[in-house]
């Protein structure tokens, strides 16, 4: 039983609707999606990594991307959330609060035993 | 302040080299969307760090993380393939090759170092390289023995009287027949293994692959 490597796991498999989350505020690009995912969570160690995903989340239909002018600089490519990008979330998060009050009210019970 | 800037453009220059390297293998849309969002992210980052000089590069980069890592992210196959640089990939042809051209050669040099290289390379076991070592070098030292029975035996059994021809006489040796169907099965015996090895070193490879991460680097 490692309670840091079932941490790491959670992470690592809730990053991805972490990401979709953040688009379904609104459209961002690169730098700007992995610097708030990075001060709002602190979920990734390496911030290049969410690059791969969001190619994955394109691949997968879930994103898509539109470039749009820069006001400094060249065109920026800005990531947006597809209407089955929308859907997928909203089944995570459904899936998710179960989970959360299952694992809450099984901790909380486990706490008031110790 | 010229050279500051240089040398941080520099820096950016060699991880963009380094990653476009360690994703060559990938699919090349994925590998642009890839190489396009990491070039953005560091102009953009360096747009927006206090000042653009090679700390700021350095801890740009840092944020990011390894190329390699980038390159596993993407969770494919072809990149973990790329994970392996092309001289660790001649290592093992090279180590095969050589214990393969051993099976027929006398063990000249080609076969020691082939040798060598299989007890330092990563990807055999002790049974690996004891298999390795011992049968391919079997076919030449069948012959060599059998060189050797054979001269022995022909200068033990053979008189030359002085007032006639020699004669040798008692047991003859092996048929020829019989050597080289001997010598053949060593040398496919030899063959088997080389490939044994060869699959070995592919097998370890594909372990590998499937024992990476091929996900987000997440915090612990």
């Amino acid at each position: 039983m490692d309670p840091a490597k079932a941490l790491r796991e959670l992470r690592r498999g809730t990053v991805e609707y972490c990401v979709l989350a953040l688009l379904a505020r609104r459209p961002m690009y690169g730098f700007e999606l992995v610097r708030t995912l990075d001060d709002l969570g602190g979920l990734v160690t390496s911030l290049g990594t969410i690059y791969p995903l969001l190619a994955r989340l394109r691949g997968d239909g879930l994103v898509t991307t539109v470039t749009r002018a820069s006001e400094s600089g060249p065109a920026r490519r800005y990531y947006q959330l597809t209407a089955r990008g929308r859907r997928t979330l909203a089944a995570f998060i459904d899936e998710w609060k179960r989970f959360r009050d299952s694992v809450d009210g099984l901790l909380d019970h486990g706490r008031q035993g110790t | 302040m010229n050279g500051t800037r240089t040398a941080a453009d520099q820096l950016v220059a060699e991880y963009l080299n380094r990653l476009r390297e360690v994703t060559r293998d990938l699919e090349p849309a994925l590998r642009a969307d890839i190489l396009l969002d990491v070039e953005q992210h560091i102009r953009d980052a360096r747009g927006a760090a206090a000042a653009d000089d090679l700390d700021a590069v350095r801890e740009i980069l840092a944020g990011l993380g390894p190329a390699d890592q980038i390159a596993r992210a993407t969770g494919s196959p072809s990149t973990a393939r790329s994970q392996r640089s092309p001289s660790e990939r001649a290592y093992d042809r090279i180590t095969v090759g050589l214990l393969a051209v051993g099976l027929v050669t006398l063990p000249a040099l080609g076969w020691v170092v082939g040798v060598v290289l299989l007890w330092r390379g990563p990807r055999w076991t002790l049974r690996d390289r004891l298999l390795g070592t011992l049968v391919t070098l079997g076919p030449s030292a069948f012959l060599a023995v059998n060189t050797v029975l054979l001269f022995a035996m022909t200068k033990t059994m053979c008189i030359e009287p002085v007032d006639g021809p020699m004669v040798c006489d008692g047991p003859p040796g092996p048929p020829a027949w019989l050597v080289l169907v001997l010598y053949a099965i060593s040398v496919v015996i030899g063959v088997l293994t080389c490939g044994h090895l060869a699959a070995r070193a592919g097998r370890a490879d594909r372990a590998a692959r499937t024992g990476r991460s091929p996900s987000v680097a997440v915090a612990e």
